[in-house]
Formats: C-alpha cells, sequence, structure tokens
C-alpha cells in the first residue's frame, strides 16, 4: 500500500508516542528496573551496590520475621548482595556478637546502654555507646489476650495498675472489685485466674514490663526487665510467644500478654482480648493505628529515650515499643560490606512509597508489624549518615 | 550325688592384669587403651569443663544455689530447690505409674502371653521406644492436657472435696501431667530391658519350681522376678535417669513456673527444662548459674546410677554366695 507523506508521519509519530508511553508504564511498576520517579535518592541507590558483598546479622526474636522477609526481597533486587540468614538468638546474645564483631549488626529490642556494654560481654569494658549506631527498624505492640469461658463481651476494660496486680498475685478471680469496677456491666465468673507470662528472656516482656512501671510505679515498683517475671502459685511459663499464645488457648481463665501479630496469626485469642486505658483515659484495642498513634505521640526518640508506652493521645494504644538494629559506628575491615550494610538497613528501614517500590517496612506492614511513622524512618536515615569508613561517610546517593 | 560347682568367673571380680608380649600383642593392646582412653578423656573434659563453667554461680551464690528457695533471673537470685522438687516430684510419679506396669507387660509379654499378641506386643513397645521426646510433649500438650483439664482433674478433685492434693485450679498442665508423659515416655525402656532378662531366667529353674507345686504367679514372684533382678534394677535405673534429665517434653507440659508444687495440679519446673528455657539471651552470670542447675542434676542421675549398682552389686554377691554354698 502506497502511503503519502502525511499518513507515514501520522504513523510514525503515533508509534514513537505509544512506545514512549509503554516504557513510562513499564518503569512505573514497583522496583522494576530503573525507576523514573525518585523523590528519595537514598532509597533508590539502596538496591544498587557495584561491588559484591556478603553481610549477616543476628538477635531479637522480635525482629526475625521481618529480616527473613526483608533480606528474601533485598537479595532478588540486588544481586550483587548476599544477606546470610538473620539468627534469632535474642536480644542479649545479638549486642554481645555485634561487640565481639562476630555479625554486622546485632538486634535488640533495648537499646544498648553504656552497662549493657560491659554486662554483655565482659571483652567490651573498653568500648563507649558512641562507638555504636542504634538504629529503629521495626515497630510492634504487646496486646494482653484471655480466656475465660462463658463471658459474653469480647474485651475487658483493664488498666496497669490492675493488670500489675494480677501478674503479683494480689488478684486472684476473675470477679474481684478491681476487674468488676472497671466493667460495670459485664457478669464475671468466680473463678480463679490463671497468670500466663514468657519463660524465657524477651522484648516482649520488656514492653510490658515498661508500660506497668511507667503507669503504675506504686504497684509495679521494678524496672523494665527482659527476663522471665516471677508468676505466682498455679501460673504457667510459655516457651516463646506461639507458647504463650497456646497456654492461653488451652487453659481457660488465663489471661496473658503476646506480640501484637500473634494476635493476627491466632484468631482464637480474639475471643478475648484487653482494651486498656490509656494516658488520656481511652480504653483502646490493640490495632495498627493505636501502635501508630503510640509511636507519633513521641517522634522525638533516640536510643536513650525510646519509650512509647503510656503516652498521650486518644487513640494510642499504651503498650508498644520498637525493635533496633546495633552497628559500629566507624566501618574499617571492608568498605563494600560496609556499604552494604548502611543500604540495606537504610532500606529496611523505610517505606518505598517515595519512590513507588517496596522496601522493608513494606514487607513489615504484611509480616504483621506497624511500618515506622515517617518521622522515624527520617530518624533511621540520619544516624545511618553518620556512619563512616575511614572517616568518609557511608550512606551515599551513589550506586556503589 | 555330690557334682563339683562349675566355675562360673564372677564378672564383678576385675581381671587380672596382663603383660602384654611386647612383640606381637602391642598393638592390640595399645589400640585399646588409646580408644578407651580417648573416651575416658572425652568425658572427663565435658564434666571438668561444665563444672568450670557454673563456678561464677557458685561463687555468687554459695551453697543456697541448693537449698535457696526463690530462682528469679531478673533479680540474680539462685535457688534451685524448687527445681529440684518439681524434677524429683515428676520423676517420683512416673516412676510410681512405670515400674508395677512395666515389670507386669515384661512378665506378661515373656510368660503369659499367647505367641502372636507375644510378638504384637513386643514390636508395640519397641515401636513407642523409638519416638521422639518431643512428639511425647506435643501429645500431651495437645491431646492430654485438654482431656485432663476437663475430665481428669475434676474427677480427681471430686474425689477429695477439692482438697489437698487434687486442688484446683484444673489447669491441665502441670507436674501431674508432666508425670504422666514422663511414665510414657520411659515405660518401653522398663519393658523392653525387662523383658529381655526374664526371657534369660533358664527354663529349668521356672520348670523346677513348677515341678515342686509352686503356682505359675508364685514361681514368677519368687524365681523369676529375682533372677531377672539385675536386669531389672538396671532397666528401672535408666528408666530413672532419662526421666530426670527429660527436656523437652516436660517443658511443654509442665508450666515451667519455679515454684514449690504445692499440690498433685501445680506447675513447676524441672532442671532440665529451666536450663532449655532461661538459656536464650542469658548474661555470663546466669549462664553459670544454668550450668550449675546441669552440675546438681548429673550429681542427682550419678547417685540413681550408684544406688543401682549398689543394688545389682547386692544382688550378684547373694546369688554368689548361694552358687559357692551349694
Amino acid at each position: 500500500m502506497k502511503m503519502n507523506r502525511s499518513v507515514r508521519l501520522a504513523l510514525t509519530s503515533t508509534a514513537v508516542v505509544f512506545s514512549a508511553l509503554s516504557l513510562a508504564a513499564l518503569s512505573a511498576l514497583p522496583g522494576a528496573g530503573a525507576t523514573t520517579r525518585s523523590s528519595d535518592p537514598y532509597l533508590a541507590a539502596d538496591t544498587q551496590l557495584s561491588t559484591s558483598a556478603t553481610i549477616g546479622g543476628a538477635g531479637s526474636t522480635f525482629a526475625a520475621p521481618l529480616e527473613n522477609a526483608a533480606q528474601a526481597l533485598y537479595g532478588s533486587r540486588n544481586p550483587n548482595a548476599t544477606i546470610n540468614g538473620y539468627q534469632a538468638v535474642g536480644s542479649g546474645t545479638g549486642e554481645a556478637d555485634i561487640i565481639k564483631k562476630l555479625v554486622d549488626w546485632g538486634g535488640t529490642d533495648v537499646p544498648m546502654l553504656q552497662k549493657d556494654i560491659a554486662k554483655n560481654e565482659s571483652s567490651g569494658a573498653n568500648y563507649q555507646l558512641s562507638d555504636f549506631l542504634q538504629i529503629p527498624i521495626g515497630l510492634g505492640g504487646v496486646a494482653v489476650p484471655f480466656n475465660v469461658p462463658g463471658l459474653k463481651v469480647k474485651t475487658l476494660v483493664m488498666n496497669a495498675a490492675l493488670l500489675a496486680n494480677i501478674y503479683e498475685g494480689n488478684v486472684h478471680n476473675w470477679n474481684a472489685a478491681a476487674i468488676q469496677d472497671l466493667n460495670p456491666h459485664v457478669k464475671l465468673p468466680h473463678t480463679r485466674i490463671i497468670v500466663v507470662a514468657r519463660g524465657d528472656s524477651s522484648g516482649t516482656t520488656y514492653i510490658f514490663t515498661n508500660f506497668l512501671h511507667a503507669a503504675a510505679p506504686k504497684v509495679w515498683a521494678t524496672l523494665a526487665a527482659k527476663t522471665p517475671l516471677s508468676l505466682p502459685t498455679d501460673g504457667i511459663a510459655g516457651n516463646g510467644n506461639s507458647g504463650v499464645a497456646a497456654d492461653i488457648e488451652n487453659t481457660p481463665n488465663s489471661i496473658g500478654y503476646v506480640e501484637y501479630s500473634y494476635l493476627l496469626l491466632n484468631p482464637t485469642l480474639l475471643k478475648g482480648v484487653a482494651s486498656i486505658l490509656n494516658k488520656s483515659g481511652d480504653a483502646v484495642l490493640p490495632s495498627i493505628a493505636g501502635i501508630s498513634d503510640a509511636a507519633a505521640a513521641r517522634p522525638k526518640i533516640s536510643p536513650l529515650g525510646f519509650s512509647i508506652v503510656y503516652q498521650w493521645g486518644a487513640k494510642a494504644y499504651p503498650i508498644a515499643g520498637y525493635t533496633w538494629a546495633v552497628i559500629w559506628k566507624n566501618q574499617t575491615t571492608n568498605k563494600a560490606e560496609a556499604t552494604l550494610l548502611v543500604k540495606y538497613l537504610d532500606w529496611l528501614s523505610h517505606s518505598g512509597a517515595a519512590n513507588g517500590t517496596t522496601a522493608g517496612q513494606d514487607v513489615a506492614a504484611l509480616q504483621g508489624y506497624v511500618p515506622l511513622p515517617v518521622n522515624i524512618q527520617a530518624l533511621a536515615r540520619t544516624t545511618l549518615l553518620q556512619a563512616t569508613y575511614n572517616g568518609k561517610a557511608l550512606l551515599t546517593t551513589n550506586a556503589s | 550325688m555330690a557334682t563339683t560347682p562349675l566355675a562360673v568367673p564372677d564378672p564383678l571380680l576385675t581381671e587380672k592384669s596382663r603383660s602384654f608380649s611386647v612383640k606381637s600383642d602391642w598393638a592390640h593392646w595399645s589400640v585399646l587403651y588409646g580408644v578407651s582412653g580417648l573416651f575416658a578423656l572425652i568425658c572427663a573434659v565435658f564434666l571438668i569443663s561444665v563444672i568450670v563453667s557454673s563456678i561464677p554461680a557458685w561463687r555468687h551464690s554459695g551453697l543456697s544455689l541448693i537449698y535457696g528457695k526463690t530462682w528469679s533471673q531478673g533479680t540474680d537470685s539462685f535457688g534451685a530447690l524448687p527445681i529440684i522438687a518439681g524434677t524429683l516430684a515428676t520423676t517420683v510419679i512416673a516412676l510410681i505409674f512405670a515400674i508395677p506396669i512395666g515389670i507386669g507387660s515384661a512378665l506378661a509379654i515373656v510368660h503369659l502371653l499367647p505367641n502372636k499378641a507375644k510378638i504384637f506386643a513386643s514390636s508395640l513397645v519397641e515401636l513407642l521406644a523409638a519416638v521422639p521426646s518431643v512428639v511425647y510433649g506435643l501429645w500431651g500438650l495437645l491431646v492430654l492436657a485438654p482431656w485432663f483439664e476437663q475430665t481428669v482433674q475434676p474427677a480427681l478433685g471430686n474425689l477429695t472435696a477439692h482438697h489437698f492434693p487434687f486442688d484446683p485450679p484444673y489447669e491441665g498442665v502441670g507436674i501431674l501431667l508432666a508425670g504422666c508423659v514422663l511414665f510414657v515416655m520411659i515405660l518401653p525402656m522398663i519393658v523392653a530391658l525387662s523383658r529381655d532378662s526374664i526371657a534369660i531366667v533358664p527354663k529349668e529353674q521356672f520348670e523346677g519350681a513348677l515341678s515342686v507345686g509352686a503356682t505359675k504367679w508364685q514361681v514368677l514372684r519368687k524365681v523369676v522376678l529375682p533372677a531377672a533382678r539385675t536386669g531389672i534394677v538396671g532397666a528401672v535405673t535408666l528408666a530413672t535417669a532419662r526421666a530426670l534429665g527429660e527436656t523437652v517434653a516436660v517443658a511443654l507440659v509442665i508450666g515451667l513456673n519455679p515454684l514449690f508444687p504445692h499440690t498433685l495440679f501445680s506447675t513447676a519446673s524441672t532442671l532440665a527444662s529451666t536450663i532449655a528455657l532461661q538459656f536464650q539471651d542469658a548474661t555470663p552470670l546466669q549462664v553459670a548459674a544454668l550450668g550449675a542447675l546441669a552440675v546438681i542434676l548429673m550429681a542427682m542421675t550419678a547417685i540413681v546410677n550408684w544406688i543401682g549398682r549398689r543394688l545389682i552389686r547386692r544382688t550378684a554377691v547373694k546369688a554368689q554366695f548361694v552358687r559357692r554354698r551349694s
């Protein structure tokens, strides 16, 4: 078919425009190749590494599901990066490992203090806290489920003083005055309360005891700690969050505390979840919005002041806390590994929404964590910018 | 008719040390001594390293590690008496059930059951002995615990009008459940080992007793069991040692609360399950305290083994005495 010049011009320009549009559409897919939108250049550079390197981390079990899922995705985006499987050995061991330089980063639910350095690792007595950087990488809450057969409602209002008394063995029965006063219209049975807690060292216990001490210091005088609580008589200690969840499900008239994501994994626990009175006087059920509000209520956190329990805010859930990654401030061994480390942690602590990709905090949301608020993501970025290699800043917008 | 007694070598007397001819036997003996020496060395190194790792805890708490009544990691106060009590309680409950039922089953398998049932029962026992402990623990937690909590514990409580030793609350988990799970775990061991030692009692003794007019039950009680006593005591000793040291199965069903068990339904804790549970994230001092628990557990197992060997030796000495006199 013979075409005159104007028809050919029209066809060619249509084809050009069409292919340009489709190229733009393809590149707008999250994470596919080079992005055309980069409102966050650091995040864009996070998945680009020119030299191959291998890193590994160990520590908190609370962060383990996040780390496992995130590492898989990060490895698929960045072929030069190899991240060894995260070892969920517990926060204390994670801190000891990073002090001994056995791993590249240590995961801990409670940021290290100066006294922790010597306590965890006797060879670390000469190190200063300022030799380390601590980056928030995850946010979670602690729910208080209970199992009272025959109860007509799905939630009971509780406050810190009541919970503290229950865990100390001062409140014995479900229809005690302390519980009935907070729930005046509920018929409570006259049965013994069976207290369930964590028997192993746990960041969940830390957040829970942090809340009890912050909100009811006269009843719960001991400071927050990860070590197992002393249970009252006939209490049950569970092994891990899943152990506690199983014990609560199997034991009638029991009450315990689990990581919020376990409520989503064990829907039978939703039969009874406590609404906790927060600082503003509202009884709040645990939820992603509630935990986000708690985090937003204290935007200026640091490794020395990191507690977000019992904050002001109408809908803030009062039992929440962060999990952290600890790295050495001045990396000295291998530039490629150090670069990969800061890039991975930066990617992990951010959401990819700014660039239209998927990053660590998007993975966290899928795993049952609460995504880090934007200001906390910014805190992670400014902390990581302090990491150096031979005096020069490590985290850059370069793809290297 | 007088007969000279057979010169049966007494296995308990040690062999006279042999001097070996350097030319031909040195390779043989050096390998034997070397291998057994290596085994002894490994045992010694293991024992010493566990004891040495627990020294900081002994220095911190002294002997109150053994008689102290509070075990709390949070305050670094280490008193293991409630945990020792929990260990003994679960083991004793398991043995109370396992010894009569185990020895009775072994007797039944060897002497009372018809042939086909004998083979079936033997295979069943060996199958049960091969099941891993954690499976027993899961079964106890998922199957037995709800049944205990809904049926068994209220029924027992009604027997004593909700007083000691069957007081409420009925939680399912506790030392009675742990004792029952341990009973199911050590039963195959006792049955299998007792069965073997009952089976090798010479038929002549059995038939001889029958021929002087003893009933079958009298023969079993007065001839077969005493003759098999060495093997049975050995079986019970091994079973006790396993029950003392059982970790995962007990950890799932005991409630892990390091307080004195005050009723049969209380939650408690045992030495092995405490070590397994509290090891993660422990500070160096707490790890040493758990090492001290390991030392206590090894000491208890050694005492049980020593008692077992004394019982065997007494039986063997008596038998030897009887043989020499006849």
